[in-house]
Parts: structure tokens; sequence; C-alpha cells
């Protein structure tokens, strides 16, 4: 191959990755970039949290979860069975999760709880759990792609998650529309993998929603299921 | 004309709108050539425009925005590439879908920005914008602040270092 043939090749392929780059509001860039200040900014105290958890953890018999609490902890499976079907009706209608459902704290490294700029706690259980927001889940303001689908990203935590030797997580998310009859969504198999001082090491799936709406999103993950609703809407 | 969105309560002025829509690919795939990392690509065109929009009431009056957010972009991608080469996987990184399923770029291309990326850097930017986004030597030179004679003396010696390097490796035939 000639130089500038190549260079002609090469030149394109990059033109086109920018031309096939989901193009953000700008108001969601500047929201993004509201949030990673003050991620940065919470960092720092986390860090120093899990310094302190780290030091309980080594004290004897201070980190270990005592039996009955371990006989305490949730092992079902949540969201199955609870949420209906379909449903008919917009937002006001829509049966959120909220973490009153079953929030948890885990016994793993992970942080007590999501820091409180993320309004939210943990939810799930042990083997599978995620975040969802003090109000009831809502994804707003969301990323819109050329074929009008919404972008959002999906945490997920799991004591049987070791990040360091399953990088590319065999976690699968499904969306199924419960207020109308927009086409399901699947992603991961496989997610990713991501870590933060403040979230600890999570499993991340990337989802692009049809349309807004009611939602239930689940999450599977070495046989745990967990589920929950959420209102979809850039309104 | 303005636009006022959601959550922000900042409005953005139409005149910066309207070069962000325009030039937003186009500096995702400049940066993109500078990088080999779509996710970087567009993380850093973005870090662009928010300082576009941060200062815009100087840079709106600039005879070439656009020149502007380019070359702050390319700033960012050489300090940003440096970063990267060092870092782990265990750093925080949170992926965007469209990397997830970022389709395998031909290797032949990636070598080819791999090699772009080691030239010096305002070879490198020479060249990018001239393959990436067909900018004449005018343009060029008003994106890099630079005289025309500067340009063409900095695409001569970028293709001629970039040619000895492509064949080197084999992925070029030519003599």
């Amino acid at each position: 191959m000639r130089f500038e043939e190549l260079a002609a090749k090469a030149g394109k392929a990059a033109a086109h990755v920018g031309t096939q780059a989901e193009r953000p509001s700008f108001g969601a860039i500047l929201d993004n970039h509201r949030s990673r200040i003050l991620i940065a900014g919470w960092s720092t105290a986390a860090a120093a949290v899990m310094v302190v958890f780290g030091v309980m953890w080594l004290w004897p018999g201070s980190g270990s979860e005592s039996p009955s609490a371990a006989a305490a902890r949730p092992t079902t499976t949540l969201g199955d069975g609870t949420v209906p079907g379909v449903i008919a009706g917009g937002r006001e209608t829509c049966p959120v999760t909220g973490p009153g459902d079953s929030p948890f704290t885990p016994a793993s490294e992970t942080p007590d709880g999501p820091p409180p700029l993320y309004g939210s706690v943990w939810y799930g259980t042990p083997e599978l759990w995620t975040m969802v927001q003090h109000q009831g889940q809502v994804w707003s303001n969301l990323p819109v792609g050329a074929d009008g689908s919404l972008t959002q990203k999906t945490f997920w935590w799991s004591d049987d998650y070791v990040p360091s030797s399953d990088i590319l997580p065999d976690i699968t998310v499904t969306a199924d529309h419960l207020n109308g009859s927009a086409p399901g969504v699947e992603a991961g198999g496989p997610g990713t993998t991501g870590a933060h001082a403040d979230l600890g090491s999570f499993m991340l799936v990337g989802l692009q929603i049809p349309q807004e709406g009611c939602w239930r999103i689940t999450g599977e993950y070495r046989g745990t299921s967990l589920s929950y609703v959420a209102w979809v809407g850039n309104e | 004309m303005a636009e006022s969105d959601g959550l922000s309560e900042v409005r953005v002025p139409g005149s910066f709108e309207l070069l962000y829509q325009r030039d937003y690919a186009a500096v995702v795939g400049l940066v993109y050539g500078m990088t080999g990392s779509r996710w970087v690509a567009e993380d850093l065109a973005q870090e662009a425009f928010l300082r576009a929009h941060r200062d815009w009431a100087r840079v709106g009056k600039m005879a070439s925005p656009g020149g502007w957010v380019r070359r702050v972009a390319f700033n960012l991608a050489t300090s940003r590439w440096r970063r990267l080469r060092s870092e782990t996987m265990a750093k925080v990184r949170v992926v965007s879908p469209s990397e997830v399923s970022n389709p395998p770029v031909d290797s032949e291309v990636e070598e080819f920005w791999r090699e772009v990326s080691r030239l010096p850097s305002r070879q490198a930017k020479a060249v990018a914008l001239h393959y990436v986004e067909g900018l004449s030597v005018a343009e060029i030179a008003d994106v890099l602040g630079v005289a025309d004679g500067t340009v063409k003396a900095l695409l001569h010696q970028g293709r001629e270092r970039l040619r000895r390097q492509l064949r080197a490796k084999g992925l070029i035939d030519e003599v």
C-alpha cells in the first residue's frame, strides 16, 4: 500500500469515529462536569473512610459478620413477582423502585452507602446489588442517540465479584418496557469493570433505552438476578 | 438565541451551540486520531468545549473559535496520551455503551495513528488536521496559530518522517 492511500484511509476512519459518536446535549455535559467536581471532592473523604474500614477489618473480630447477621441478610432475589408485567398510564402509575423495598449494608469492602451526592442507597442482596434513588428510581436528562434512544450506565456490585480476575464480568442487563410495547433491550455479557474510592469496585453495563417510559431493569450475574423499576424520561 | 436545558441552569449562547453542533464530530475524530480511543476522544472533546463555554465571552470573539477548541483538544490529548500509557485497568474508568460496542479498527489504521503520535507534537497536529478534516494549509495555519509556510514545513517533515516509520514497519511498500 502507498503512503497517501494509507493516510487517506486512516483519516477517513478517524473522521468516521467522530461522526458515529453520540453528541450529548451540552446541558448534559455541564451536569456531568459538575458531578465530576463533586466526586473529586468526595474521593478524599471517602478514601479516609476506607482506611478506617481497613483498620476495623484488621482488628480481631471487628470486621467479620456475625452468624445472626449472615442469617438475617436476604438471600432471595428481588423484583421477581413484585412488579406487574404490564402497567397502564405514565409516570404517575409507574411503580418506581425506592429504598424502602430492600436497602442493605454490604459486608464487603464496599462503602456502606453511596456518597450523598448520588441521592441513593444500596439495593439488593450480597450476591447482587445496585443503587436506587431515595425518591424512587427516575432517570432524566440522559444523552440521546441518533436513533432517539436514551443512554444510561448501570452500576452493579456483588460479593462474588473479584475485579482483578474478572475484568469482563459475565453480567447481563435487560430492560423491559412496562407501559408500552417498545422492544426489550439486552446488554452486557460481558460488562466492564470500574472502580472508584467512593463506590468501590463495580460492574458496569451501558443501556440504550429505545424510548421514554416505565422500564423494568434486571441484572443477572452468576445465577442471581435483581430487578427494579425506573421511570425513564427526559422531560 | 439561547438554550435552556433540564437540570442545567447555565444558559448556552446560540453562537456557542452552533459551534458545538457543527464541530463536535470533527473534534472527536481529531482526538481519536491522536489517542486511538473513542472514549478518550469523546471525553476530551467535551472538555475542550466546556473550556470554550466557560470562556465564551472571549473565545466567541476570536476569528476562529473552532480553531481554539481544536488547539485545546490537541493539548489535552497530548498530555492525556502520555498518562494513558501508564494507566492500569484498575484506574477509574466509566465506559460509554458506544465504546463497549466499538467495532475493532483496522490494524493498519491503528498502526498509522500510533506512528502519528510518535511525531513531534506540531507535526502530528498538522497531519491529523490534514488527513482527518481535510483542511487546507491556510486553515491548518489558522488552527495552529502559525504562518502558512510553517504549516507547509510541518506537513512536509511530518509526512517524510511518518513515511519512514511506516516503511520500517512494513505498512507501506513505496520506496
